[in-house]
């Protein structure tokens, strides 16, 4: 019953609604860029943190190297 | 004498031979240089991490004028009683994306990924300003926090969108 029931807006809100609708629409098109920013930057901080894990890899691989030859010295 | 003494003294010393001490300098050389490397991505990452917070408190800023223009349409709108039909949302966390029956539901689950501690907050690059807020309020009659506000808005929508439906 309330469904089919009409709503009037007095023409001068009409006229600010449509321009506040603008602007909330402009806002979120701003919004948007700045979580993609947001998410641009989460990316380079992961791909960093990807490139710190294969550092590690990569030093804890010659230090085990170093161990190993220092663990087992050279014959004279 | 004396000269006796040292010779018998540099005798005694023995040494260890090192095998592929080439190899052994070269991976000395190398770990030492991916850690600089790895010093200087510390430094990118610091600065990655500056900018995302400078970003995400504009993000913040826009958001809350977002919901300044809303409030600012719905006063446009005339107050009825008009009845209407919005799709069912569930409550969603953020950070784990586990849903939640209530609003009330969430923000109990939400406190779980607050910092514990004041010393873990100093430290932590990144913090939720929502929540620092709350852990900054200081105890007794003091005003409403911010989040505090928010939860009050979201059940007076919550309760609007329940007599809707």
């Amino acid at each position: 019953m309330m469904n089919d029931m009409p709503v009037f807006v007095k023409v001068e809100d009409y006229k600010d609604a449509l321009d506040v609708m603008n602007m909330i629409r402009l806002k979120i098109e701003d919004a948007k860029r700045t979580l993609e920013k947001i998410q641009e930057l989460k990316s380079e901080e992961d791909t960093e943190l990807e490139l710190w894990h294969t550092t590690i890899e990569e030093v804890e691989r010659k230090i085990d190297f170093i161990d190993k030859t220092l663990s087992e010295p050279g014959a004279m | 004498m004396a000269k006796k003494q040292k010779s018998e003294q540099s005798h005694d010393v023995f040494y260890v031979g090192v095998r592929d001490s080439i190899e052994v300098r070269r991976s000395l050389l190398e770990s030492a240089r991916e850690a600089i490397h790895f010093l200087k991505r510390y430094e990118k990452v610091k600065s990655i991490r500056s900018e995302k917070t400078q970003v995400i408190l504009k993000l913040d800023a826009e958001v809350k004028e977002l919901r300044n223009l809303i409030a600012k349409l719905r006063k446009t709108f005339p107050a009825t009683k008009a009845r209407m039909q919005f799709p069912v949302r569930k409550q969603q966390c953020v950070i784990c994306s586990e849903f939640f029956k209530t609003q009330k539901d969430l923000t109990q689950h939400m406190k779980h990924h607050q910092p514990k501690k004041k010393a873990e907050q100093r430290d932590a690059p990144i913090t939720n300003p929502i929540i620092l807020e709350k852990e900054e309020r200081p105890k007794g009659n003091a005003p409403l926090s911010e989040l505090e506000k928010l939860e009050g808005e979201l059940a007076d929508i919550e309760g609007k969108l329940d007599n809707l439906m």
